[in-house]
């Protein structure tokens, strides 16, 4: 794979795809773990509240809402198919 | 019902758990509360069962085995502990055709805690819509364990799966466990015991020692991580799609719902139609009740002699019991919307929306719900932030619900404002009683705010939670989930709020029919004095006698009593013996003032209005009911604590009486502040 920067998901924008490279801290870790999402699957940016509100991402095959500030431990990386 | 086979339903929620065990129960369940936690738990006998009963339990919905909230304990609870009262002998996992990924990670939990397993794959009718296909024998053959391939909304597949959950199930030997995540944490020896595992961890992931608990957490997620791999290498020869991408669908209507304008103004178009409904159609109902329970009134009056006998029946008993159904219909209209909305997957999406609008008074996007439910009734709606997991967020949101504007308020407000704000149109359109109407209700709303603002500072916040919502695919609401749970909540509110409404409505009967004996004979002996005179209007001096005895009352040497408290807010003993009577509910104050201006109550509110205009102070002469009195009045309806079944709901729900009081506390001396501005603004 190919030297790509990494981000943080608290930042993506709308319609962006990533792959998930590391989230932080242990407890998201663990709460994201319980739905199937951890380092290595590809999420997707699909809605964001306005005023920092919650970000809604999709990841294999579900949507979930997360409130901005706890994704600051989600570093991805952009998604690159292939 | 010791005897009879107990069957669990699991499932992570929205897989249409709840819906399926609608279809096996029917109309034979019961929701009461699971023993000593205030979670509903739902069971009934299995449909169509005549040999051996057996009863069908509806777990609260959870993704694994890993609880994080009230529900999610419970559920664990009972699948862990063996000797739990309500553990099953077999376990049905409800799992959703379109998303088996994440149902399966409960259902490897349980095959591993050696519970029968049957899963039972719903929404199958889905598949083909999305191009899907999933390989179920093979599946079975993967997990060991029998599989049911179904869709509850067209009701098919329910017989197949009825007749393997009652057959014998066999174990599974298939083991979804990683022996080197379990050493770790026990000493025993393979084989290693599931639930032991998960129990020591629940216990170390909650200790304060930050290095135990972070510990449990990597195990908990090297277990999840584990089971996540097996299912996906499981999947791959399970499923079989021809999908370009799954969610194209829900995107579309998603950017519409969710846009960061439209989305709201959507919301705000909705719930001004609930509204309309609440007020203007729910009107219609209540005119029946109102006219049917006229008819029970008259027809007790004709039938039986005049007893205090009869007088409890119908102004005890009968007079409590209308207090209660009349309600019915505007409660079952906001619920209704509410349970539509809710099964349809877009109340995901107001918590989405309003988490941001929310966060800065202490609650979170799912406490609009509860705010909502207020205007119709506070008891079902503080049951209903049982679903907030933050603690602080989740007190804040029970204590400020009350402030809402609730239905039981309408009958106050009404008398009140056409007592003392003119009908004055305003830009000849609206009309101003109309806007004062609407104006407290706002009020409501944002008092509600306010004191969560203040609250959230005082309220100790609790173990840091993570606020995480699915925003489950868009449904279509089926009829027979929304009508048994309009039932479920329609039932709980005649029960909870109807029984203490009752009692006090009773109570108040006899505090208002009875008195000092000698002082009620002196009543009577001057009364039959005065209806020997010639020109004696016996109508009239009946209720002349009637206000007389009351005011010689336990209820009016109460009134008295408190008389000096409410004076500087303009009240006199008789709005007193109201704010008392009130307890018992809001509306009980109309009906309080009918008997205390003896004015007849059915439907002659015009005499009961004018009566209340005309009194005066027995000791300075001045009208009672002045504007600044009214608003007065008014104001304190809008803002105190006049309900005792909010009051217990809240003491259940936190389990603590330490959250009602503060309840009754601070909104009385916000009520007594907002009462005394209009009077300082006179004087």
């Amino acid at each position: 794979m190919s030297k790509q920067p990494i981000q943080q998901l608290y930042s993506a924008r709308c319609g962006q795809r990533f792959t998930i490279v590391k989230i932080e801290p242990l407890a998201l870790k663990a709460l994201l773990g319980e739905m199937g999402i951890q380092a290595g699957k590809n999420v997707q940016v699909l809605h964001r509240a306005p005023w920092n509100g919650p970000m809604a991402i999709q990841c294999e095959g579900i949507t979930i809402s997360l409130r901005k500030e706890d994704t600051i431990g989600v570093e991805v990386i952009q998604y690159n198919p292939g | 019902m010791k005897s009879s086979i107990k069957i669990a339903l699991a499932g992570k929620p929205n897989s249409g758990k709840s819906s399926l065990f609608n279809l096996l129960t029917g109309l034979r369940q019961k929701v009461g509360n699971f023993t000593g936690v205030t979670v509903d738990r739902a069971s009934g006998l299995l449909k169509g069962q005549t040999d051996l009963p057996i009863q069908m339990i509806d777990l609260p919905g959870t993704y694994s085995l890993y609880p994080r909230s009230a529900d999610e304990q419970v559920t664990f609870d009972i699948l862990t502990e063996k000797n739990h009262p309500d553990h099953p002998e077999k376990v049905v996992v409800v799992a959703d055709a379109t998303n088996l990924r994440n149902c399966l990670l409960l259902c490897t939990q349980l095959i591993d805690l050696g519970l029968p397993v049957v899963l039972a794959v719903n929404m199958m009718d889905l598949l083909p819509g999305m191009n899907l296909s999933l390989n179920l024998p093979l599946l079975s053959e993967k997990l060991g364990i029998p599989v049911v391939g179904l869709s509850a909304r067209k009701n098919s597949g329910i017989q197949e799966l009825k007749q393997t959950m009652t057959a014998s199930i066999p174990l599974s030997v298939v083991s979804f466990l990683s022996n080197s995540i379990y050493s770790e944490v026990s000493s025993q020896k393979p084989p290693y015991v599931y639930g032991e595992f998960l129990k020591k961890l629940q216990t170390d992931l909650h200790t304060s020692d930050i290095q135990i608990s972070d510990k449990a957490d990597l195990l908990k997620i090297k277990d999840l991580l584990h089971r996540y791999e097996t299912i996906d290498e499981l999947l791959k020869t399970v499923v079989q799609s021809t999908l370009v991408n799954p969610a194209e669908k829900r995107n579309w209507a998603d950017r519409i719902l969710l846009h960061p304008i439209g989305g709201y103004a959507i919301f705000l178009l909705m719930l001004l139609f609930i509204f309309q409904a609440i007020f203007s159609w729910a009107s219609i109902p209540m005119y029946w009740i109102e006219w049917g329970m006229g008819n029970v009134n008259s027809v007790l009056n004709e039938n039986i002699a005049e007893s205090w006998g009869r007088s409890l029946l119908i102004n005890g008993v009968l007079a409590g019991v209308t207090g209660i159904i009349i309600f019915i219909p505007q409660i079952a209209f906001l619920f209704l919307f509410m349970a539509v909305l809710e099964e349809s997957g877009y109340m995901a999406r107001v918590v989405f929306l309003m988490d941001r609008l929310m966060r800065p008074f202490g609650m979170n996007g799912r406490s609009v719900i509860p705010l909502i439910g207020g205007m119709a009734c506070a008891i079902p709606s503080i049951m209903g932030a049982r679903t907030i997991a933050d603690r602080r967020e989740r007190l804040v949101t029970i204590l400020v619900t009350p402030l809402m504007s609730c239905s039981a308020r309408i009958p106050v407000y009404t008398l009140l404002i056409s007592m003392v704000i003119p009908p004055t149109p305003i830009f000849g359109f609206f009309q101003l009683q109309g806007l004062v109407m609407m104006g407290l209700y706002l009020l409501g709303f944002f008092m509600a705010l306010l004191s969560a603002l203040v609250l959230k500072s005082r309220i100790r916040k609790g173990e840091r939670s993570i606020f995480l919502v699915e925003l489950p695919a868009y449904r279509f609401p089926e009829f027979r989930n929304i009508s048994l749970t309009l039932w479920h909540k329609c039932k709980a509110f005649v029960w909870e709020a109807g029984r203490v409404i009752l009692v006090i409505s009773m109570i108040l009967w006899g505090m208002v029919n009875f008195g000092p004996q000698d002082e009620f004979n002196k009543i009577e002996e001057h009364y039959s004095q005065l209806r020997q005179l010639d020109s004696a209007d016996i109508e009239q001096l009946n209720r002349m006698e009637a206000s007389d005895k009351l005011k010689e009352s336990w209820a009016g040497k109460l009134g008295a009593k408190i008389e000096p408290m409410v004076k500087p807010l303009g009240f006199d003993w008789k709005i007193g013996i109201g704010l008392i009577t009130s307890f018992a509910a809001r509306e009980v104050f109309v009906g309080t003032m009918a008997t205390l201006y003896a004015a007849e109550e059915d439907g002659s509110s015009e005499t009961l209005r004018e009566r209340m205009l005309q009194d005066t102070f027995s000791d300075t002469g001045k009208k009672v009911y002045t504007p600044a009195t009214g608003i007065s009045l008014i104001l304190f309806y809008a803002f105190a604590m006049q309900c005792m079944s909010t009051l217990a709901i809240t003491r259940r729900e936190t389990g603590s009486w330490k959250w009602p009081v503060v309840m009754i506390i601070y909104m009385s001396l916000l009520a007594y502040l907002a009462a005394l501005i209009p009077q300082l603004i006179v004087a």
